[in-house]
């Protein structure tokens, strides 16, 4: 078996619980990110993962896998919300300890930009993943993901003047 | 360091560990139940242009408001007109070529501009341009109403108790031989995936509905009808759940059309549309058997409509049927079939006429509740059916009303704007700093008015139709607005002639910075309240609480009588009792604080409320589950009296799902699946007793309990076992 086949059949193969285990968190913080609250943010992790079982995506490896779990994470944040029925249904959770933990000031700065802002500033800090890697998952130009990054920074440099100057 | 602090804050970030197992059963319950592997899609290129109608929802709902308004607003709050005048020609062929002719367009052609119209003035002001995926979401036997553990919207309540309950009576049931599913309101059914009549347990498994007769410990397997199977071999036919009336065995299902061309049509178009959207050509039929031979039933007649599946309910022999039905981009206007949902009698579909058809004040997308009722002893043919242009997502029926509900958050279509303000000024935190590369696709044309920004707070409401029920006959009766949103079918009531609604509310402000493709939204939560409504039958507000509970939602409601009883929950506990006996006049009466939270409530007896919920720290961190008695007996002091913890469990499908628990103060126990078992705790005077865990075959999903005279049975999706009364000892397992 070629090490690409072997990872197919890892890929394929993997338990339920143990794409949560390594992706819930993900799909929780991005959808976080984008929606800022945890209402909203059970009901994405929900749909996401639920859409990757209904859907079966051929993730060929890892790295695909989790754009695509990305991506999905993305389009259900700003759809979910139109979805009444989803909300009805969706067991909305009591995830209230980390709402009782402080974060820094950085992590407020970040929630007070733009939408499309936190998307890429949180794929760029959070996820380590590179402009042209941001602009194929968000399938736009990446002179696109260089301008909101360039404007997201511009404006936590202002909000975080003395906090955390090196937002580069 | 920006990036250490924000990756250290993300890490404090983590989903609740309850709801990880939660979703990890209901995936492993989709993959069970989707034996062959889904089709694979390519990646789709989408359009933008065509992207944005969905994003935009908002904008397509307040332009139809603005623009159209006049036009098309045939909804009074106290009289409703159909959409046409009632005096134009029906159309009854029951042949689809024959109606096109028929039909006078005049009147569908409303529809259609009405269609036509919300996907064009959707062409702004979307946030971000839609990503495509590699599969689309909806896909045929995806549909999660498939997927029984949630059918019909996750909760209900219990029949006969409800309505002890609601009469003020104490246990007075006829007979207590066997357990029924548990249903909100005595004298409506509500359609389940096990049922049992005292001699016969039936179950759907795989797509097979199984008569197993019982008689004790001794279980035979008399027949398992393909329930799944269709006459039309371009179809994929899903069953959903079923209905169990003497000798008649209905079953209703999805039917999905396979369309060829799916995996060419753009995501967008299929999956999302303003309401949530799952399969553009799918349809929901009624099948009728005769079971007068339970070895060899038989298939008597069946009837269909558009739309997915959205719930049902019975009232002796008749079925009301509710499906959502989404029209598409594929409109075609001298078409009405594209775009008007059909009735289905033996395969035979028609067109509903002009006559039936409401338009809805808000339309919040491109969708139509349809609302059938057929009489099970003649099931070929529906004896009425309505629909209204608008969406539905929660439902409650009595015997003589049936309110459908649909919630808009505000943020979305139909929302609605209670302070909107336009503030022209240089604003410095939204304003977008840096030169503006040209190609930028977020960058429009028009920067001259970047510096305007325009504040809107919006408040959540939860739209209602009240439907009137008789003998069948289904007429529009109200329409009417609340404030806030639906837990679920419980948070709706009907006593007396009145109406009775617990929401929350909740309000968002989105600050618009910006104008055109170069807008800027930014979304921040507001507040978050309770409330609760007595309406009369037009729906008007008569009597009102509000600001109930700040930042705390609501996790459980249950109506009884002249009392209702609701828990919102952060900390801790408030079980609110309110007095409803003076309708235009609702008062809190007690509101109990402790810790954690139930999720569903039940009333046990006249003094007694059971409670099945979650216990929770100081901090609000919630643990094991839990399960409490409350006293009841004086609403103003209303007291936990028992309550007993279930150490190491988290989970429980009777939490979202009423028909997963079996609550008998005849028999005094409880029982519901949790986690991989199936609990058994008796309730006496002296509190909470755990009888038995039973170990179960399926990791918890879709496990339904029962009892026949002193035999408790466990029903799964791979056999049935029955136990014990006075010990819960194992007497003997139907594999299937």
């Amino acid at each position: 078996m070629s090490p690409e086949s072997l990872r197919n059949a890892r890929t394929q193969n993997d338990s339920v619980d143990e794409i949560l285990e390594r992706y819930a968190a993900m799909v929780y913080r991005l959808a976080y990110a984008r929606t800022k609250n945890r209402f909203d943010s059970d009901d994405i992790l929900q749909e996401v993962f639920m859409r990757y079982i209904r859907s079966a995506p051929d993730c060929q490896d890892e790295e695909h896998r989790k754009a695509w779990l990305i991506r999905t994470t993305i389009n259900c944040s700003k759809t979910l919300l139109t979805s009444a029925w989803f909300r009805k249904t969706a067991p909305l959770s009591d995830t209230l300890s980390f709402e009782m933990n402080e974060r820094s000031e950085v992590y407020y700065a970040v929630l007070e930009l733009p939408t499309q802002y936190r998307t890429v500033i949180h794929l760029f800090y959070y996820e380590d993943y590179a402009v042209a890697e941001i602009a194929r998952l968000l399938d736009c130009k990446e002179s696109t993901v260089k301008s909101r990054l360039h404007r997201a920074r511009n404006i936590l440099r202002d909000k975080l003047k003395g906090v955390a100057f090196d937002v580069q | 360091m920006f990036s250490n602090k924000y990756k250290a804050d993300n890490d404090t970030i983590n989903p609740d560990k309850a709801l990880i197992k939660y979703l990890s059963v209901r995936m492993k319950q989709a993959q069970s139940a989707s034996e062959k592997p889904e089709p694979i899609h390519s990646v789709v290129k989408i359009k933008k242009r065509r992207l944005a109608h969905a994003a935009a929802a908002i904008a397509a709902c307040l332009a139809i408001l603005l623009s159209a308004g006049g036009l098309y607003l045939h909804f009074n709050q106290d009289q409703l007109h159909p959409a046409v005048n009632t005096d134009q020609k029906k159309h009854e062929s029951t042949d689809e070529s024959t109606e096109k002719k028929d039909v006078n367009f005049a009147t569908y052609t409303e529809l259609y501009n009405l269609i036509r119209s919300m996907e064009q003035t959707a062409d702004f002001g979307s946030d971000e341009d839609f990503i495509s995926e590699t599969a689309p979401a909806a896909m045929p036997g995806n549909n999660i109403n498939g997927n029984p553990i949630m059918k019909g919207g996750g909760a209900t309540g219990a029949a006969t108790q409800a309505t002890q309950a609601t009469n003020g009576k104490a246990n007075s049931r006829e007979t207590d031989s066997h357990s029924k599913t548990n249903t909100q309101v005595q004298g409506v059914d509500e359609a389940d995936i096990v049922k049992t009549d005292g001699e016969y347990i039936y179950t759907l498994v795989d797509g097979k509905l199984k008569i197993v007769s019982v008689n004790g410990s001794k279980m035979k397997m008399l027949s398992s009808i393909d329930v799944g199977a269709g006459s039309d071999v371009k179809s994929e036919y899903k069953p959903l759940e079923f209905y169990i009336k003497d000798d008649r065995l209905i079953v209703l299902k999805n039917k999905y059309k396979i369309d060829s061309d799916y995996s060419s049509k753009p995501r967008a178009e299929i999956a999302y549309d303003g309401c949530y959207v799952y399969n553009r050509n799918c349809s929901v039929v009624a099948d009728v058997y005769d079971l007068s031979d339970r070895d060899a039933p038989k298939l008597i007649g069946s009837s269909g409509q558009s739309g997915y599946y959205l719930s049902s309910r019975m009232v002796g022999q008749t079925l009301y049927l509710i499906t959502n039905h989404n029209v598409y981009d594929t409109a075609v206007k001298d078409s009405p079939e594209t775009y008007i949902p059909m009735i289905y009698s033996k395969n035979k579909g028609r067109i509903i006429p002009p006559a039936d058809i409401y338009i809805s004040k808000e339309p919040q997308g491109r969708q139509y509740i349809v609302v059938t009722s057929v009489d099970i002893a003649n099931p070929d043919k529906q004896i009425s059916s309505k629909t209204v242009f608008g969406c539905g997502s929660t439902l409650y029926a009595s015997t003589e009303n049936l309110m459908i509900a649909s919630g808009s958050n505000g943020r979305n279509s139909g929302g609605t704007p209670v302070a909107g303000r336009t503030v022209p000024q240089v604003a410095e935190k939204t304003q977008v700093s840096g030169a503006v590369t040209p190609d930028d696709s977020a960058g429009g044309s028009s920067y001259t008015e970047k510096n305007k920004t325009t504040t809107t707070t919006y408040t959540n409401s939860t739209n209602l139709l009240r439907f009137s029920l008789s003998d069948g006959k289904i007429e529009l009766a109200a329409k009417g607005s609340i404030k806030g949103n639906l837990l679920n079918q419980f948070s709706m009531d009907e006593h007396n002639g009145v109406f009775r609604f617990v929401t929350t509310v909740s309000t968002h402000t989105e600050t618009t910075s910006g104008s055109g493709e170069n807008a800027l939204v930014t979304y921040t939560p507001g507040t978050t309240t309770n409330s609760l409504y007595t309406l009369n039958p037009k729906l008007e507000v008569i009597g009102k609480i509000e600001n109930l509970a700040q930042n705390e939602r609501v996790y459980s409601v249950r109506f009884s009588g002249d009392i209702g009883y609701f828990v919102t929950f952060r900390q801790t506990d408030p079980l609110f009792a309110v007095d409803l006996g003076n309708p235009a006049k609702p008062k809190v009466l007690s509101a109990l604080k402790i810790p954690g939270f139930s999720e569903y409530l039940h009333p046990w007896s006249d003094n007694l409320l059971f409670g099945l919920g979650r216990d929770a720290d100081l901090s609000g961190r919630a643990g094991y589950m839990k399960i409490s008695m409350f006293d009841v007996s004086d609403p103003t002091d209303v007291s936990e009296k028992n309550k007993l913890i279930l150490d190491g469990y988290y989970y429980s499908d009777a939490s979202y799902n009423h028909k997963a628990i079996v609550i008998s103060p005849e028999r005094g126990i409880v029982a519901f699946p949790c986690d991989n078992k199936y609990l058994i705790v008796s309730y006496t005077q002296n509190g909470f007793v755990k009888k038995a865990e039973l170990s179960v075959d399926n990791y918890g999903v879709n496990q339904r309990g029962l009892y026949i005279d002193d035999v408790f049975y466990v029903c799964t999706n791979k056999s049935i076992t029955a136990y014990s009364m006075d010990n819960y000892k194992k007497l003997a397992t139907l594999k299937f």
